[in-house]
């Protein structure tokens, strides 16, 4: 407007005396200095920014990386226990094994001898022919050897029923073991997810405590955003706004980048959980049926047993009375006595299957030798179970489940995509409008990384220790 | 009456002595090097058997000390088992080498000690009357075969003379009364073995008449209960029953043979929650 004017009357009023000539140039140096000031004002604001944002993604960024690496430092101590346990019990089910086999070797040392007590018997009641006025004595070695036999035949049914025992006491064991290093590993991994989400809360919850915000609000706007951060605001929205005294839009957000766990890898032991425990469950089945067939066994030649001392003590008294019976003197009394006792050690003889004493003698070897069989096949089977409990290979695990058919020795190590937390934050503010017309300045990003990993990963050394690895 | 008094110390100091001996293992046995330093020693029942761990540190590395405990071990008489157990008289022994020295630089051991039980002393375990348990029902007429701590609860064994049908009706039911919840469970299954030939079922359908360990049934099942979360319970029932042509075919009119083979274990894991 002034300048129209000038330029209107430059000509018509020559030579008057014009006053006023340095006002359109003076009101260019004030609005030249305006703009000055005005951009002044927006680069300050722009340091500031950069500072507080700047602040406010390393404090993020390293706040983050310090919880998670706090809890990198808790699963390491869990993972020691978990070696502590795997450890101890591997022990107790060493010392179980050891003394099952134990009680094996027993077994097949007592079954064989039995085995060759029941066939001598066998051959003295073979080797005899049943007379009445003889004295049987084949019997009564035979009732020996068979008595021998059968308390050996015992004493193999009872370290096979004591085998069974321990072998339920290992199934019980791995039972329990499984159960615990299941429910610690899947306590570790919520432990985890929580630390994880902890630490992201953490991280933004130090971005927006350190982006300046407080300073830049009223009273009332700042009780407003005390009470979002205390409610969890950072972690959820990302992003707090305001508007100033002149209805001017600010806002602040950030970014956190920090990488979860994506697998762990897991040290178990070289057979499965349900492997062990089938190989187990077979043991008791079988070792229960053993036994009780040696009992069985144990129960028939004891049988046998009594029978043929009936036998010899029957003839005995019938050999004695023979002579007085044959003799006209003691014949009243005697004569019965030796009939009775005639007739008494044949049929003990027959019932007790001495006329078959072969077929008895191929049964109890057969039962013993098949027994020794048997139990040394245990043996296999036990050495097998024992193999299987030793420390193997590792496996990949995402989650609780699918851990679920393994006896864990540890967590052998984590995988993640990375171990640097990333935080970036924006300042969104306007610029100065100086009373006269706003302005504006492009939003200030800061960016910061810093790393978690601390010390030796894989070997789950306690030493997670986080520092800051760059910023831009 | 002083001879008497005499007798009765002497026996009495005897008696604590062999007690003494027997309540810490035996531990002079194992060779220790000259600077180790006992930090702590404790005993766990471990089944049947007592065990006794005994930790110490020393100043060796742990390279030097296992070749140390492999070259003397032997030396005073301990046989090497496999995967670095050791046994000697009806004793076992293990020692584990700690990975990691402490922060005085020094390495951590643990030797572990127990003797083996004789298998009367397990059996000795046996109770006509269970103890009542307070987290269970026990199967009515049942015998106590061995109720043993486990790290993290109990172990229960029981031995019936029922079809293992009544039992796995039984747990089922009566697991309810105690706030159990059936959380898995593995149904009734059959296997017919040759116990002395496991390939014989495979290359032949009848098993020869005389020989008394052949076709026998093997049926067992499993329950999983889980209550409050955490605890859980597992019940395995296993029963053996002479089969088609096998067991019978020893004493065909003999019922004795049967009963005797007739017999159901009952074995519980009891895991109430785990404390280390």
């Amino acid at each position: 407007m002034f300048f129209s004017w000038y330029l209107e009357n430059r000509y018509f009023k020559q030579g008057s005396d014009l006053k006023g000539q340095i006002t359109p140039l003076l009101l260019l140096v004030l609005v030249i200095l305006l703009i000055a000031a005005v951009t002044t004002v927006n680069v300050g604001r722009i340091s500031l920014d950069k500072t507080c944002s700047a602040n406010g993604a390393d404090a993020g960024s390293l706040a983050a990386a310090s919880s998670w690496a706090g809890a990198f430092n808790g699963l390491a101590l869990m993972n020691e226990q978990l070696q502590m346990y795997y450890d101890m019990n591997y022990y107790t089910y060493g010392q179980l094994y050891f003394t099952a086999n134990d009680y094996i070797n027993e077994a097949i040392i007592y079954a064989l001898l039995s085995g060759a007590l029941a066939v001598a018997a066998t051959v003295a009641f073979y080797s005899f022919a049943p007379a009445c006025c003889t004295i049987w004595y084949a019997m009564l070695i035979g009732s020996i050897l068979d008595g021998l036999a059968a308390w050996a035949m015992f004493e193999a049914a009872m370290a096979v029923s004591a085998f069974n025992l321990v072998a339920q006491y290992m199934l019980s064991l791995t039972d329990s073991f499984h159960d615990a290093q299941l429910e610690a590993y899947c306590s570790a991994i919520d432990s985890m997810q929580e630390s994880y989400q902890a630490s992201n809360k953490v991280g933004f919850s130090f971005v927006f405590s350190n982006s300046c915000i407080a300073s830049k609000l009223n009273d009332s706007q700042a009780d407003v955003y005390q009470a979002w951060m205390s409610a969890d605001g950072p972690y959820s929205d990302k992003n707090y706004s305001w508007k100033d005294k002149i209805n001017q839009n600010h806002s602040v957000s950030a970014t956190l980048n920090l990488p979860n766990i994506s697998s762990y890898t897991l040290q178990h032991t070289v057979g499965t959980y349900s492997q062990i425990t089938g190989l187990l469950e077979d043991l008791i089945s079988r070792s229960q049926i053993i036994a009780a067939v040696m009992n069985s066994t144990a129960v028939v030649l004891t049988t046998v047993a009594a029978f043929a001392m009936v036998a010899f003590i029957s003839s005995l008294v019938a050999a004695l009375c023979c002579p007085a019976c044959l003799s006209i003197v003691g014949s009243a009394f005697c004569c019965p006595v030796m009939v009775a006792g005639c007739w008494l050690a044949y049929y003990s003889y027959v019932w007790g299957g001495l006329e078959h004493a072969v077929a008895i003698g191929i049964l109890v070897a057969l039962v013993a030798v098949g027994g020794a069989i048997s139990v040394y096949l245990l043996k296999d089977k036990n050495d097998e179970a024992f193999e299987k409990w030793g420390p193997n290979g590792n496996q990949s695990s995402v989650s609780c489940g699918d851990a679920s058919d393994l006896l864990i020795v540890k967590i052998a190590s984590v995988v993640l995509p990375s171990w640097n937390a990333n935080c970036c934050v924006t300042q969104r503010h306007p610029g100065t409008s100086a009373g006269i017309v706003s302005t504006s300045y492009p939003s200030i990003v800061s960016c910061s990384t810093s790393k978690f990993s601390g010390g030796d990963v894989g070997s789950f050394d306690n030493s997670y220790d986080p520092s800051m690895v760059g910023a831009n | 009456m002083h001879l008497k008094l005499l007798k009765g110390s002497i026996i009495g100091v005897v008696f604590s002595i062999f007690i003494s001996s027997f309540a810490f293992g035996n531990i002079s046995d194992i060779p220790l090097p000259s600077d180790a330093k006992m930090v702590s020693q404790k005993s766990a029942n471990i089944g049947p058997s007592q065990s006794f761990i005994y930790n110490y540190e020393t100043s060796i590395s742990p390279e030097r000390l296992r070749s140390f405990f492999k070259k003397e071990m032997v030396r005073v008489g301990w046989t090497e088992q496999k995967q670095g157990f050791y046994m000697k008289d009806g004793y076992l022994s293990m020692v584990v080498i700690m990975p990691s020295k402490d922060k005085e630089n020094k390495t951590r051991f643990t030797i572990s000690f127990s003797r083996i039980p004789s298998k009367e002393e397990v059996l000795a375990f046996s109770k006509d009357k269970p103890d009542k348990l307070n987290f269970m029902p026990v199967y009515p007429g049942s015998k106590q075969v061995f109720l043993w701590d486990l790290p993290t609860g109990v172990s229960a064994s029981y031995e019936v003379e029922k079809d293992i049908k009544d039992v796995v009706f039984f747990y089922k039911s009566g697991m309810l009364n105690y706030g159990w919840l059936l959380v898995s469970e593995i149904p009734i299954s059959t296997e017919t073995v040759n116990i002395d030939c496991p390939d014989c079922q495979k290359s032949q359908n009848k098993a020869a008449p005389s020989t008394a360990l052949r076709n026998v049934n093997m049926n067992k099942a499993s329950l999983t209960f889980s209550r409050k979360g955490k605890e859980r319970c597992t019940i395995r029932i296993f029963e053996s029953t002479p089969g088609p042509q096998g067991l019978m075919d020893v004493s065909p009119t003999n019922d004795e043979a049967q009963i005797l083979l007739k017999k159901t274990s009952i074995l519980v894991t009891y895991y109430a929650s785990k404390n280390i």
